[in-house]
């Protein structure tokens, strides 16, 4: 079962998210809603990979993304902006506007996280 | 009437003497012409003047009579008076006449006529005296016809002509001049009668032209011919008058011309107020506007550019533009310009934004134009650039787009908030009818929560209201049953969306299981404030009370989670449920506003 983290700040989506990816068969890692909280979830293997809300009420989550990407962790990012510039080096990432359209990012997880 | 000349004529018949002789030779080598002329008119005796005068020879005058050679205009008068020395009315008379000289031309002599009678009284010849004044006669008929046309230009002359003659005193020094003549345009420019100056002296009459310094420049003409012309402003009465003035010398005293130029005058002064009007406008506009050769060459510039470069506008003036520290500090730009001063020279109208730089070397978003100047061959002969700050506008349209993208994002979240609602309810809905029940209830408490937060300016909302909107609905009439209790207190947005659907379930569900389900049970809820170092926190008490028995729920849904978990997840609040038999009870902690 991949395990996926979620971080996102507004309750009502992130448990809408988690429970989505349960019936999806998915093992949720928070879901939490700062970088900090994240932060403390990430360690090698401790997830597949994970799903970013971009803005988190004032802070952005590339922080997050930056440590994920050092740890070789994949991720996507959910955003309510259309236009957010990705800084340089998070550029290519996957970027799903909400409202998300939950089967394409399932089956985008499915593809990344490669459960086990 | 007088005897014309003195003149004594010896006795016709004397016997001739030495003094006859000399009487003879005078009378022959007079520098007049005399003559002796018969009763009738023919002539006796003719000296040598008087045949000069008429043309005839000696011969030849002595076979006609003075009649036959006299103009017929003058001939009535001669012959009258003639008549009338033969009568004995007169003995002498004196005309000026018209002969035909022999030549045919007229010819004007000064005839003067005095006469010898016989001892009986009766005349026994005329004695004349003839002065050729042909001469004199003409110059004097060129003098009057001159006068005649003098007067006739005068007279019709649309200018004020004035002649002054100078009044010296005894050494010599002009003392003040004396009106000569005044044509009918200078009474009217001046409001004088001609007959009331004439030969009057000017410093009594017009005193001005000696404060004007006007007295003195006519001596200065008098004396060195220098003739001068000059505008002079008449602030008269209301009625503003500008007159040109020429003068110059004529004989010891001067003549003057003068003409009311006040019209074209006010049109030259209308003009350069419009002039001055709108260079005041292009100077106060605060963007560059220059005049400028094809080239690229500056010829005019305003105001504002030298601000905006802090550049002494002679400086900038004779320099192609694309040197103008405006336009110099990028290459790129100076090429730009460049580029559509070439194509402005062409005949094309150009158009870009660009950036130039003030003196303190701060950019400033301008939209810039190139309006080419034609002349009637469709050359190119100036360019007009202009570069107006569009700072205003830049920032406007920032503005715009940062309310837009704003507005997109939360449109966005907003659906994606309704999107999860919907899921959360439908997962949990055994029928359709309770989806719609369930669902639009939560919406509607999201719409209470965010109504509040707009209706105030400052993003928050005091918790009564916030209590009032979501509970009230659900509870029953009887006031007794909602007690509500506190100080002020406000949330900040994130707490009153949060806290506004937690009171959404426990209302919702005091309804269906709780307090508000019976006749008698009671809600209360109390608040407080409490101050951790930094941090204000809202502690809020949610506490049923006489309603029916209560007992946990046998399966946790998401109005459960909703409640225990929304205030931890995101804003560091903490939520306690107690299912106590006698009552619900609740503990909410949430950041609040200071």
């Amino acid at each position: 079962m991949p395990k996926i983290l979620l971080l996102e700040d507004d309750f009502l989506i992130a448990f809408d998210l988690k429970a989505q990816l349960e019936e999806a068969g998915m093992d949720v890692v928070g879901p939490v809603a700062n970088n900090d909280a994240a932060a403390r979830l990430i360690e090698p293997g401790s997830v597949h990979a994970a799903v970013l809300d971009m803005d988190l009420g004032g802070e952005a989550s590339f922080p997050t993304a930056h440590r994920l990407q050092d740890l070789g962790i994949p991720f996507v990012f959910v955003s309510g902006n259309d236009h957010t510039e990705l800084p340089g080096s998070l550029a290519g990432s996957s970027v799903h506007t909400k409202p998300v359209h939950f089967p394409r990012l399932i089956d985008q997880l499915r593809g990344i996280a490669g459960s086990d | 009437m007088s005897t014309a000349e003195p003149e004594e004529l010896p006795e016709p018949q004397a016997t001739p003497t030495a003094s006859e002789a000399m009487f003879r030779a005078t009378f022959e080598h007079a520098s007049v012409g005399l003559a002796h002329i018969g009763p009738q008119g023919q002539w006796l005796n003719v000296n040598q003047r008087a045949s000069e005068i008429v043309g005839y020879p000696h011969e030849e005058l002595l076979k006609i009579t003075f009649q036959d050679i006299t103009h017929p205009d003058d001939l009535d008068l001669d012959v009258g008076l003639l008549n009338e020395v033969l009568e004995g009315k007169r003995e002498t008379y004196r005309i000026e006449k018209r002969y035909f000289h022999k030549s045919g031309r007229i010819i004007w002599v000064l005839l003067s006529v005095s006469c010898m009678r016989n001892p009986d009284g009766e005349v026994a010849y005329f004695i004349s005296v003839l002065q050729d004044i042909t001469e004199s006669k003409r110059i004097s008929q060129a003098l009057a016809d001159s006068e005649t046309r003098f007067r006739a230009v005068q007279e019709t002359n649309p200018d004020g002509f004035m002649m002054l003659r100078s009044l010296r005193n005894e050494s010599g020094a002009i003392e003040d001049f004396i009106w000569e003549f005044i044509n009918p345009a200078a009474e009217q420019l001046t409001s004088r009668a001609a007959t009331g100056l004439t030969g009057k002296r000017l410093t009594q009459e017009m005193p001005e032209t000696v404060s004007r310094g006007l007295f003195d420049r006519f001596c200065t003409t008098v004396e060195t011919g220098q003739p001068w012309r000059r505008e002079l402003y008449y602030p008269d009465n209301g009625h503003p008058r500008w007159f040109r003035f020429t003068v110059a010398r004529v004989g010891d005293g001067f003549a003057v011309s003068f003409q009311d130029v006040t019209a074209r005058k006010q049109a030259e002064l209308r003009l350069l107020a419009s002039e001055q009007r709108q260079r005041t406008i292009l100077d106060g506009i605060v963007s560059m506007i220059g005049l400028a050769n094809p080239d690229g060459t500056l010829l005019e510039i305003n105001e504002a550019s030298v601000r905006l470069t802090g550049a002494l506008s002679e400086d900038l003036i004779g320099c192609p533009i694309w040197e103008h520290p405006a336009w110099s500090h990028t290459p790129a730009l100076q090429d730009r310009l460049i580029t559509a001063f070439a194509q402005a020279e062409a005949g094309s109208r150009m158009r870009f934004d660009a950036e130039i730089q003030d003196s303190r070397g701060r950019l400033i978003p301008v939209d810039v134009q190139l309006s080419p100047i034609v002349d009637e061959t469709e050359k190119v002969t100036e360019i007009v650039l202009s570069a107006v700050d569009i700072s205003e506008r830049k920032r406007a349209e920032a503005h715009r787009e940062m309310l837009l993208s704003e507005l997109n994002h939360r449109v966005k979240n907003s659906l994606a908030t309704v999107q999860a609602i919907a899921a959360h309810t439908l997962r949990e809905a055994p029928t359709m009818d309770s989806f719609r029940g369930s669902f639009t209830g939560r919406l509607r408490a999201i719409a209470a929560s965010h109504d509040l937060l707009v209706s105030t300016a400052q993003d928050s909302a005091d918790i009564s209201r916030l209590i009032r909107d979501q509970v009230t609905a659900y509870a029953p009439a009887e006031e007794s049953r909602l007690e509500l209790s506190g100080p002020p207190l406000v949330l900040g947005p994130q707490g009153a969306h949060a806290f506004g659907l937690i009171l959404h379930e426990l209302a919702t569900n005091a309804s269906k299981y709780g307090a508000f389900s019976n006749e008698t049970g009671r809600l209360r809820i109390c608040w407080s404030i409490e101050e951790n170092g930094e941090q204000t926190d809202a502690l809020i008490d949610w506490i049923e009370m006489d309603g029916p028995p209560v007992a946990p729920p046998s399966r946790k849904g998401f109005g459960s989670a909703l409640i225990e978990q929304s205030l931890s997840h995101a804003l560091g609040g903490k939520s306690n449920l107690v299912f106590d038999p006698k009552g619900l009870k609740a503990q909410f902690r949430l950041p609040a506003r200071k």
